[in-house]
């Protein structure tokens, strides 16, 4: 059902993150190649999901090790979808049990969405002041979508592997969240 | 598919936008593009939307995971194996080798690969910094902070691992000593890592670059593996401590066997121009990805005891910052030499005196503290062109010369240009001409030269421009000025508009050919515009050069929001010219000033005869345009900086360290508190003798509590933050904070709101240092 897409992205995804069918030697140095490159992107989405920079971390150290123990011959494709499908369903796990837990904690965490250090409350001053607030306003789905599809640079079909929505559903969220966006954007524009 | 039908429509727009149609589909939106203004509006703003969301998003925290962390996974993978464990002598921590060490493998890779490129090409590729391209690539839009913060840490990593190295890894150096900075001379012990992660290493030119490589690569990386892995252990053995700079022995074959090296040439799009030293920055941005660069060094400090006089030609280009903001949007830092801070200081709009009736542009120029060193001044010189009312503009014979090169199939290159084109067809009347010629294998006319206000036949023929083939530059520049003579209007503008991603390949691909062809071309007194488009594999030096040789002007569009601005807003200005061969000459008085810089228009110096010459070739200025220029002066008395060496004892040379200067004799009284005089020499836009102005005087501020203006500390804002993207050595004391303070200040009215978004650039970059500072 996938079209040949025209986007060069996407032709990088194809070709460039494959698994390497090679010595365990190789996967070895392969595997931290890829830690170094993801585990940034993967602890930043993993902590949108969870609320909380602790747990996301360990979301993310459990999905590498996940990649490390895997059977090699079951990884074909591309290792970015890989990764962050399976981080997600990790992180979608652990907020599932935090919330039967306890809600007042929950609450706790929702409210401070990164126990971050200073530096980092900072960077979130900076840049909430525009488009980020107004992301917040969307749904939730269509917060991750735009994240995948535009923080990293995943394509639809990408996007719909992760999330396991269909190709169009993915299409009609970006499409929706966008729209919703300039129409959020707009009505602040009128009140300058 | 199972989309909604009221839906759909839109829902497309989206997706073509973000590049996740067939090439069916996608004509089938642009089909629907050209036939609707609306629709066209609603892609720009999807665009700059978009755009804005990748910046903000860009710049999002990414904490990484905790030491233990890292600990625990290495505990699990046992890594550290025998080789990359062993006692490698860093001055550093515990905890920080080992991240080091990790990164080795993997980052001395990626450098290697860039290396392996420079490797193949750098022989003929060293003496030019423009080449022929012998394959016609797409672009790749890879971006994110991500390809950023490898690159730096790439490049900082390769800094140490050359520290470590010592001096047996300056064996492979290709005998361009001449600027193989400390780390890029070690090819060789880099490259026999490479081997460890062929995969990640793909991957990572190509998500930090912006062209893409072939899968056959990295069968060549394989073959490369091989070779290398004998002398790994060696290789890797510590080495003493030494100085990064080691012995430079004779170049030694490289190990690249042959097969490889040829597969690397077949896949050259890196072509390597020799960076300055202090901008290393530049340097692996270049290598990874297609778009080529003209190194630019710096404007050094001059004393006008020994140069007194510092000639420029005007550029009115503002593609550097279109370019840059490009860089930045997508979460990049820009390589140097994209940083041209002239273009940057013109893209903006100043309020500079019209001029006077009858003359084509005003002249004014001033000189205030400087804001980024203390006890220096800044003077700037301003140009302002005089306007046309839009209505009363000139008739006006365009020829538009369109790459439909397979290249330019990417959505932002010719459906862009195919939108823009309607953008401005649509101001066009009966009084106007346009035409359509195209170049991809077989050079042809499109649309014959029809009038204005047949909008019908305009937009058919527009709308049927299709994208495919190679590109034979050459023919179609012929075929265009031909189209422009037949129906050259001697009370209008005559004009050939190229619009390109520059990748000539087909035909005359040999620059300095076709900078003659231009050159020959221009004295038929058509003007060339020339924009570039798209982004990957932009031939920035390369347009640059032909629009300057074309009696034209350079831009860069890189989406709607700029090419309504360029095509639209300032239609005019773009199209008619006011003045060519724009001329200024500085003469510094040496009572007054220790010494004097110029801030950009590196490849704008003239010599100081070249003023008087008219045959020799200077920038035009269009209607509406302003030009600034800056000059950093060190006032007399706080020059020379540092003591310089005593005086030779044996040899009777010229003082290293320029002498006092007595008055000359000569002086006139009135004029020893002259800090400058200013002169210009322009022709009209038909003549061919040149006419030179009023020499405009600026006195020595010293003393005398001068402030800023808003527009001077505007331009000087903008300055400062082009010479800390270039790294400059001369940014003085300011952080990018200061920078972006001073310009809040100067913002103004910014009714066209660039200056805001110049502010958030500035934002942008401090994100991106701080992320690559990691």
């Amino acid at each position: 059902m996938h079209e040949p897409l025209v986007e060069s992205s996407h032709v990088t995804n194809e070709v460039e993150e494959r698994f390497p069918q090679t010595m365990d030697r190789e996967f070895t140095e392969w595997f931290q190649g890829v830690v170094d490159q993801f585990e940034g992107p993967l602890v930043r989405y993993a902590r949108r999901i969870i609320g909380d920079i602790e747990r996301a971390r360990d979301v993310v150290q459990e999905t590498l090790l996940q990649l490390y123990r895997q059977d090699k011959t079951s990884l074909t494709g591309a290792i970015a979808p890989w990764l962050f499908r399976v981080c997600r369903n990790r992180a979608l796990d652990v907020q599932r049990k935090e919330q039967l837990m306890s809600s007042a904690t929950e609450l706790d965490l929702q409210a401070l969405p990164g126990g971050a250090g200073p530096e980092e409350q900072l960077v979130q001053l900076e840049t909430n002041d525009r488009l980020l607030g107004l992301l917040e306003l969307l749904t939730a789905n269509q917060q991750e979508v735009i994240r995948l599809k535009f923080q990293n640079d995943l394509s639809y079909r990408e996007i719909a592997e992760i999330t396991g929505m269909t190709v169009s559903n993915v299409g009609v969220l970006l499409h929706t969240g966008l729209k919703k966006l300039r129409s959020l954007m707009k009505d602040g524009n009128s009140d300058e | 598919m199972s989309v909604p039908e009221a839906d759909f429509q839109e829902d497309r727009l989206t997706a073509y936008a973000l590049g996740e149609l067939s090439a069916e589909e996608r004509a089938d939106v642009e089909r629907q593009l050209a036939g609707s203004a609306e629709l066209r509006q609603e892609l720009m703003e999807l665009q700059s939307l978009v755009a804005d969301l990748r910046t903000e998003l860009a710049a999002e925290a990414m904490p990484r995971l905790t030491e233990v962390q890292h600990r625990r996974i290495q505990t699990e993978v046992g890594v550290l194996t025998t080789v990359i464990s062993e006692p490698v002598p860093l001055k550093t921590q515990n905890s920080t080798r080992r991240r080091s060490i990790r990164h080795w493998a993997i980052l001395s890779a990626e450098v290697a690969c860039g290396f392996a490129f420079v490797g193949a090409v750098i022989s003929f590729a060293w003496r030019g910094p423009l080449l022929s391209e012998p394959m016609a690539l797409d672009t790749v839009s890879a971006k994110s902070a991500l390809g950023v913060s490898e690159n730096r840490r790439a490049k900082d990593f390769a800094i140490e691992a050359s520290r470590v190295a010592g001096p047996r890894a300056a064996n492979a150096n290709f005998g361009t000593d001449d600027y193989t900075s400390t780390f890029m001379s070690r090819p060789a012990d880099l490259l026999v890592e490479a081997e460890v992660v062929p995969a990640d290493n793909m991957k990572r030119m190509k998500s930090s670059g912006e062209s893409f490589l072939n899968a056959d690569v990295s069968d060549t990386w394989h073959e490369l593996n091989v070779e290398s892995k004998l002398s790994k252990l060696s290789q890797l053995k510590p080495e003493p401590m030494d100085s990064p700079d080691g012995p430079s022995r004779k170049p030694k074959p490289h190990q690249v066997t042959e097969t490889a090296r040829l597969d690397l040439a077949r896949e050259q799009r890196f072509r390597y121009i020799p960076p300055e030293k202090e901008s290393r920055s530049s340097e692996l941005a270049d290598l990874q990805s297609g778009e080529t660069y003209q190194a630019a060094p710096e404007n050094l400090f001059l004393t006008p005891a020994e140069q007194p006089l510092s000639t420029f030609s005007i550029d009115v280009d503002t593609a550097s910052y279109a370019n840059l903001r490009r860089f930045l949007t997508q979460g990049q830092l820009p390589p140097a030499n994209a940083v041209r801070i002239e273009e940057m200081i013109n893209a903006f709009t100043y309020d500079y005196p019209r001029p006077k009736e009858g003359e084509p542009f005003s002249v004014t120029a001033d000189a205030a503290p400087c804001l980024w060193q203390r006890g220096h001044y800044l003077a700037r010189i301003a140009l302002q062109a005089r306007t046309f009312d839009k209505s009363k503009r000139p008739p006006t014979n365009l020829v538009f010369l369109l790459d439909v090169s397979g290249s330019m199939q990417a959505a932002n290159k010719l459906p862009l240009v195919k939108q823009a084109m309607t953008m401005l067809a649509e101001e066009l009347n009966e009084r106007d001409r346009i035409a359509i010629v195209t170049y991809a294998g077989d050079a042809g006319v499109k649309l014959a030269s029809t009038p204005g206000h047949d909008q019908t036949r305009i937009m058919q023929a527009i709308e049927a421009l299709q994208a495919g083939g190679s590109t034979n530059g050459a023919a179609g520049i012929n075929l265009a000025y031909e189209e422009a003579i037949r129906h050259f209007n001697g009370e209008g503008e005559n004009r050939v508009i190229l619009c390109t991603d520059g990748d000539f390949n087909v035909g005359i691909s040999d620059d300095d050919q076709l900078v003659k062809l231009i050159t020959e071309q221009a004295k038929t007194k058509v003007f060339l515009s020339v924009f570039g488009f798209g982004m990957g594999n932009l031939k920035d030096a390369k347009l640059e050069k032909l629009a300057d040789k074309g009696n034209g002007h350079y831009g860069y569009i890189d989406d709607m929001r700029e090419a309504r601005r360029v095509f639209n807003e300032e239609l005019v200005g773009t199209l008619y010219t006011v003045a060519k061969d724009v001329k200024i000459q500085v003469e510094f008085n040496p009572l007054t000033v220790g010494a004097y810089r110029l801030i950009g228009y590196e490849n704008r110096a003239l010599a100081a005869r070249d003023f008087n010459d008219d045959t020799k070739d200077a920038g035009e200025i269009g209607a509406g345009h302003t030009v600034t220029a800056l000059y950093e002066i060190v006032p007399r008395g706080q020059w020379p900086k540092t003591p310089g060496v005593d005086p030779l004892k044996y040899t009777a040379t010229k003082d290293p360290v320029p002498a006092p200067v007595a008055p000359p004799n000569n002086i006139a009284p009135e004029a020893a508190d002259d800090l400058f005089t200013v002169k210009l020499r322009y022709k009209l836009p038909t003549a061919d003798t040149s006419v030179k102005t009023v020499d405009y005087v600026v006195d020595d501020i010293a003393g005398k509590n001068v402030v800023p203006s808003t527009d001077a500390k505007w331009a000087a804002a903008v300055a400062a933050f082009g010479m800390h993207l270039r790294q400059s050595q001369f940014k003085g004391t300011w952080t990018l904070d200061d920078i972006y303070e001073a310009a809040l200040s100067a913002k103004g009215a910014d009714t066209n709101r660039r200056r805001q978004e110049f502010l958030d650039l500035i934002q942008s970059t401090k994100r991106l240092s701080s992320i690559s500072r990691e």
